[in-house]
């Protein structure tokens, strides 16, 4: 979830490539909530600015819900939220952004294939 | 509206455009050389005294020539002194030229120390007319005017009882004054004025002098009390003292009188009486005097407290009542010139009063203010004058505080209107930093690599793929940078304590943070302590030597966010280094919030740099 088009796009096809499918994308914080609702992911990534929002309590709102939901957050920003932060946020981890194409995903969500 | 207009105009033309207070005070305070008029009719009341002592010390048919030689003299010059004195204080006194009339009208009362037949008889008549300008200066006391019927029927009866005196002389073929302390010895002068006699006629009619004598005083008193009664502060404050010495000499003469009516014409009592008419009756010109002179003592008292109330800064409708209470006219009104007509201290418009007087105050050749208060003030002119002065200046100096405090506080809302707006804009082209460039260099870096991964590891397209992620990686850096040097994200996020602390955490253990209890504020003003904390790190960690340590403390204490940086280097003398632009600049931003900034050092000390802005 992350509310700039082209990166959603980029991050997509990243993901895809690296054997997961897409169930769907959002731009905002509710519809961040309402599309894990709607379409039962089982993993997440998410930025942690968001228009109308930020991505610790959209984590944390999404884990309560969905428990066994693995969200990975991620930012334009090199800084990560404390350790402790992450944690109480029910998220797996943090990555920069512009770190995720060498980034395994399997140390945060279940291997592809596995759901 | 017009008519007040108009009203304030044949004032203004009346008193003269000189007669602004401020002249006024200069005039009254400025010794005035003796007047063309001053002088003569002082000397002809010298001259006059000094005639009468003379003829009264050489009679020597008199019981008591020199206590009358000294009445003489005063019934001349006590009037006349008095009178030119008044003249002076009040020159548009009515009051000051009857005061003078009557003294100059005393002098051929000389004449009753004549032995000369006719002189003598013209000096007995003539205890009639001194009579009559005895009540007629009782009666206009204190402006001037004989007005009312009770007046004109005591003045006509005193006419008519001085009309008495002629005839009785004229048919009497001995006559005595019937003075107090004018009596004559074994026997007076012949009477040069006698024509036939008819002793019944002359007997009849000194008992109807002496009826009027006494109606004239009872109805004197009761004109006095009643004006006493019904006056307003003003009017019995100017009444005060001349009032019960005339009441006083009025009622000596009435039971001396009296006393005679009913046959009672000697013995203790008939000489205390006669003793203490004459005495009172010298009295009644001092007594005026002393009004004249407690009225400026008033008048000085008035003004100082007027002037202390001005201290107190009075607002425009308080103005009025700093006015009434010390003039004693508390349905005082003021108007002042203003481009919307005459308004008064709340601004309303303001209109004529029928039964107040109007006195003017002009001021560079125009009225500017206007004084409605009691027709009696109108004795005291220069006072209203100078009061109604006092009025404006107070005036002018609320309003000149009012566009003062008016101006300081727009410029100090503009500055924070200014500061939050210059914040704004930063917070904007951060966000568009973040949302912009940087997701789409970001986007990019990972088509970079998602593109790289197709290739030949080894390869040179794969090697020159790195290198060029390393570069947009760099750039996006600088990127990042610049967009947290504008306004840091965590800031925005976090607050002040939560960005303060991620400053700590870059730290290694170099700089700590705390601010237990500091909430969320407007984001300007948190932007503003953040870059001063920030500043201050900087300059700490730059020239506070190595090893330094360095703690930020917020604190929020009541309607005050405190901030303070201290640290445990080598400090500095403030007085001797020069305040870099970067505090300057910080100082300036604290300044638009009515912040402030305290540098605390001294060489081996350490420094602290000690911020506080109201968040109220």
């Amino acid at each position: 979830m992350d509310d700039i088009a082209l990166f959603r796009e980029v991050a997509s096809e990243l993901v895809r490539r690296r054997g997961y499918s897409v169930a769907g994308e959002a731009h905002s914080a509710a519809a961040a909530v309402e599309a894990a609702e709607r379409l039962r992911p089982d993993a997440v990534l998410l930025d942690l600015r968001l228009p109308d929002g930020n991505g610790i309590d959209v984590s944390t709102v999404l884990t309560r819900a969905h428990p066994g939901l693995a969200v990975l957050l991620t930012s334009v920003d090199r800084n990560s939220p404390s350790d402790e932060v992450i944690r109480a946020s029910g998220a797996q981890g943090f990555v920069f952004k512009a770190c995720l194409a060498a980034t395994d995903f399997s140390r945060y969500w279940p291997a592809p294939g596995d759901a | 509206m017009i008519e007040l207009e108009r009203e304030i105009e044949s004032t203004t033309r009346i008193s003269g455009v000189s007669g602004s207070a401020v002249q006024m005070a200069l005039r009254a305070s400025r010794r005035i050389p003796l007047s063309r008029f001053e002088a003569v009719t002082g000397g002809a009341a010298i001259l006059g005294a000094a005639i009468a002592v003379w003829l009264t010390l050489r009679a020597d048919f008199l019981a008591h020539p020199g206590w009358l030689a000294v009445q003489k003299a005063d019934l001349v010059l006590g009037p006349v002194l008095t009178g030119l004195y008044w003249r002076r204080q009040r020159p548009r006194s009515q009051f000051a030229p009857l005061l003078i009339a009557v003294g100059l009208l005393s002098i051929p009362y000389v004449l009753q120390s004549s032995a000369v037949p006719w002189a003598f008889s013209v000096g007995v008549i003539w205890e009639g007319v001194i009579y009559l300008t005895t009540m007629a200066l009782i009666l206009a006391f204190p402006t001037g005017r004989l007005d009312g019927l009770v007046v004109r029927l005591v003045l006509a009866a005193g006419v008519v009882g001085t009309g008495f005196i002629v005839v009785i002389v004229m048919v009497a073929p001995v006559i005595a004054p019937d003075g107090s302390i004018s009596g004559c010895l074994a026997a007076c002068p012949e009477n040069g004025l006698f024509v036939s006699a008819d002793v019944p006629l002359a007997m009849r009619l000194i008992d109807a002098n002496r009826v009027i004598v006494v109606v004239n005083a009872i109805a004197t008193i009761a004109l006095l009390v009643h004006r006493f009664a019904v006056g307003t502060p003003p009017r019995r404050r100017a009444l005060a003292i001349g009032v019960p010495i005339a009441v006083f000499f009025l009622l000596t003469q009435a039971a001396y009188q009296g006393s005679n009516l009913v046959g009672l014409d000697s013995g203790a009592f008939h000489t205390t009486a006669q003793w203490a008419i004459a005495t009172s009756r010298a009295l009644v010109w001092y007594g005026f005097l002393s009004t004249l002179i407690a009225a400026e003592l008033f008048a000085g008292r008035v003004l100082r407290r007027i002037v202390e109330e001005s201290l107190r800064r009075p607002t425009l409708p308080e103005l009025e009542a700093m006015l009434r209470e010390p003039l004693g006219d508390p349905g005082l009104r003021l108007a002042f010139r203003s481009s919307a007509g005459w308004i008064d201290g709340t601004g309303e418009p303001v209109s004529s009063a029928p039964d107040r007087v109007l006195t003017v105050v002009v001021r560079d050749d125009s009225p500017a203010v206007a004084v409605f208060h009691d027709p009696q003030l109108a004795e005291d002119t220069e006072l209203v004058h100078a009061a109604g002065a006092m009025a404006l200046l107070a005036r002018e100096n609320a309003e000149l505080e009012a566009a003062w405090n008016d101006a300081l506080r727009e410029l100090s809302s503009s500055r924070a209107r200014i500061a939050a707006a210059a914040d704004a804009e930063r917070r904007a082209l951060e966000r568009d930093l973040h949302d912009g460039a940087q997701q789409r260099l970001t986007a990019s870096l990972l088509k970079l690599s998602m593109l790289r991964e197709l290739l030949a590891v080894e390869s040179v397209a794969h090697t020159g793929m790195v290198e060029l992620e390393e570069d947009l990686a760099a750039g996006l850096e600088e990127l990042r940078q610049l967009g947290h040097g504008i306004y840091p994200a965590p800031l925005a996020e976090s607050g002040l304590v939560g960005a303060l602390e991620r400053v700590a955490g870059r730290s290694g253990g170099a700089v700590e943070a705390s601010g237990a209890g500091v909430g969320r504020y407007p984001p300007a003003i948190e932007s503003a302590v953040y870059f001063c904390c920030l500043e201050a790190v900087q300059n700490a960690s730059k020239h506070a030597g190595s090893g330094v340590h360095i703690s930020i403390r917020l604190r929020a204490i009541g309607q005050m966010l405190r901030f303070e940086v201290r640290d445990d280097g080598s400090g500095f003398d403030p007085d001797a280094a020069f305040e870099g632009t970067g505090l300057q600049n910080l100082r300036d931003r604290l300044d638009a919030f009515d912040g402030r900034l305290e540098i605390v050092s001294a060489p081996g000390r350490g420094t602290v740099i000690a911020g506080a802005v109201p968040v109220g």
